[in-house]
């Protein structure tokens, strides 16, 4: 089945992502209302993380709108032993990021909106266009 | 910021160090690359290295289970009462002993430099008022020392095994082993052979168990000399594989994936839930899971 | 000076000791030394050792982890004394003059020394 053979090309993008930002261990790629897409994965559940992702998201968007700040653009949990982050592809899906407490941000800053950019090309979502030049452009909010 | 004429000539981070120890400089060197890193220096001794590239001394000692988190926490707190220098907190606290602190410390100092060396930066840049490191070695070490012993470093896992940049990029898997073999096996290699899961690169392994790179890779080089250990083909730094759909053997152009998975109205979950982990069964929306059931 | 340095200095105060060394029992790595430590070798060299010899004891069967190493010529003992502690132990390598002391005190002190050193 085609989209079979796509959908692993979705997973060789989650790895590649891996390899070039340090500190990266697991992703997972979930529709905006919780369902899974796609995982790179070793200790998630990958269907869980998708539906908390979504939860994650949703609520970071109400809030930046009670808070009329714009629009969404990801959301980084930090914690004690490592890094959660949301980053958002489109308006229909979510890219799921967890790292150690070694992850290369400034890294993940570089890599992520191109990887954003081939996820959704991959996943037929149009993108927002980015504004203007800039290092750090805005991965699809 | 003052001038720093010399600096501005280094042509590296060896020369820049030695440059900026000649005027015992304070502040930092954050250094961008792959990994990038920040070179806390007073009096232009090296107070600490922090980098992605390998565990500080604060990930050493929570994630080695030496001091908990509530202990850290404590001590954090308390920083208020030391002239805000946490090494002091924590002494004072009994979370460790000012002897234990400074191992810690000179070895994540030496593996930050160790780590940073494995690949070549792409920039730096000097700044005097830099927000110091959590934990500090004082005073700090002589940059030459740090030269010195990273040479040396990368002298013996060559001789040991191979090129250390590619050591660095190798995820290794642990191989099967009998029940005799195993009981003969050292528990600080057990430990690394349980976490060695083929996803994990040495850097991953390090911030997992809580030991620094240098040591990870050395006990790795010599578990794979035994054969204890598989390597998995490690992949050339700056090439990131295809991500180009894959065409079909028939050659017929590929589709991306198609519609996202939707909730069917009517459904109370959507089918996937059922099946955990497996792949598509025909009747559900396209998934793509890789799932590898390693030990963390 | 540093907490290790100080240390390391008061084992040399101990009777018989020429040299002293505090080394990284994996990596090798240097953290003090005092003394008279060109006989010792390098942090590199005795982390070999203590491997090699500890990986023989293990295939013999010998139970629970290394504790010491002693090579004796005919004017100095070696005691390479392995420090455990949270994480890769620590090595203590001491160079004794055999004229000043005999090795049961020697080894004992060294210990001794040892047990006091990261508390």
């Amino acid at each position: 089945m085609s989209s079979q053979v796509s959908s692993a090309s979705l997973v060789a993008e989650l790895k590649s992502l891996r390899e070039r930002v340090m500190g990266i261990s697991e992703s997972v790629i979930s529709t905006t209302d919780g369902l899974l897409v796609a995982a790179d994965t070793a200790t998630v559940h990958p269907e869980s993380a998708a539906a908390l992702t979504a939860a994650m998201l949703g609520l970071g968007t109400r809030t930046a709108a009670e808070f009329g700040v714009g629009e969404l653009r990801d959301v980084v949990t930090r914690c004690s032993g490592g890094y959660v982050l949301v980053l958002a592809i489109g308006r229909q899906a979510l890219l799921m990021i967890l790292g150690d407490e070694g992850l290369d941000l400034t890294a993940l800053h570089r890599e992520s909106p191109a990887a954003v950019r081939r996820l959704a090309d991959l996943l037929g979502i149009e993108l927002p266009p980015s504004p203007g030049v800039s290092s750090r452009s805005v991965p699809g909010a | 910021m003052s001038d720093h004429p010399a600096p501005r000539t280094a042509r590296n981070i060896p020369a820049l160090l030695l440059a900026l120890r000649q005027e015992e400089f304070n502040g930092a060197v954050t250094v961008s690359g792959s990994p990038g890193g920040t070179i806390h220096l007073e009096r232009g001794l090296v107070l600490a290295i922090e980098t992605p590239g390998t565990p500080t001394a604060e990930t050493l000692l929570l994630r080695s289970g030496r001091i908990s988190e509530a202990a850290w926490n404590a001590a954090l707190a308390a920083t208020g009462s030391t002239d805000g220098r946490l090494e002091r907190a924590l002494i004072a606290e009994g979370a460790l002993s000012a002897a234990e602190l400074e191992i810690i410390c000179a070895a994540a100092a030496f593996d930050g430099a160790f780590a940073m060396a494995l690949s070549t930066p792409t920039g730096w840049q000097v700044t005097e008022s830099a927000t110091p490191p959590a934990l500090a070695l004082r005073p700090g070490l002589e940059p030459q020392q740090l030269f010195d012993e990273t040479t040396h470093r990368r002298t013996r896992l060559t001789a040991l095994w191979g090129p250390p940049a590619e050591l660095s990029r190798t995820r290794f898997r642990a191989a099967t082993r009998s029940g005799n073999e195993a009981a003969r096996i050292h528990h600080r290699h057990q430990d690394l052979l349980a976490a060695a899961t083929g996803r994990n690169t040495p850097r991953d392994i390090g911030f997992a168990l809580g030991r620094g790179l240098f040591a990870v890779m050395l006990d790795l080089a010599r578990l794979d000399a035994r054969r204890l250990l598989h390597a998995d083909q490690a992949r050339p730094a700056d090439t990131a594989p295809s991500v180009a759909p894959r065409t079909p053997p028939a050659g017929r152009p590929t589709a991306t994936v198609g519609p996202l998975p939707r909730r069917t109205p009517g459904h109370h979950a959507p089918a996937a839930q059922h099946a955990p982990h497996s792949p598509t069964t025909p009747a559900e929306p396209p998934i793509a899971s890789s799932t590898e059931k390693g030990q963390p | 000076m540093r907490t290790l340095d100080a240390s390391l200095s008061d084992v040399l105060g101990c009777p018989g000791t020429v040299g002293v060394l505090l080394v990284d029992a994996v990596s090798g790595l240097g953290y003090a030394s005092a003394g008279d430590t060109g006989a010792i070798g390098t942090g590199g060299e005795l982390a070999e050792l203590a491997e090699l010899v500890a990986e023989q004891l293990h295939e013999a069967g010998a139970e629970g982890e290394l504790e010491n190493i002693v090579v004796s010529s005919r004017q100095r003992h070696h005691i390479v004394q392995v420090v455990p502690r949270h994480g890769d132990p620590l090595l203590l390598a001491v160079v004794i003059d055999r004229e000043q002391t005999n090795l049961a005190l020697a080894l004992r002190q060294t210990a001794t020394q040892a047990g006091k050193l990261l508390a």
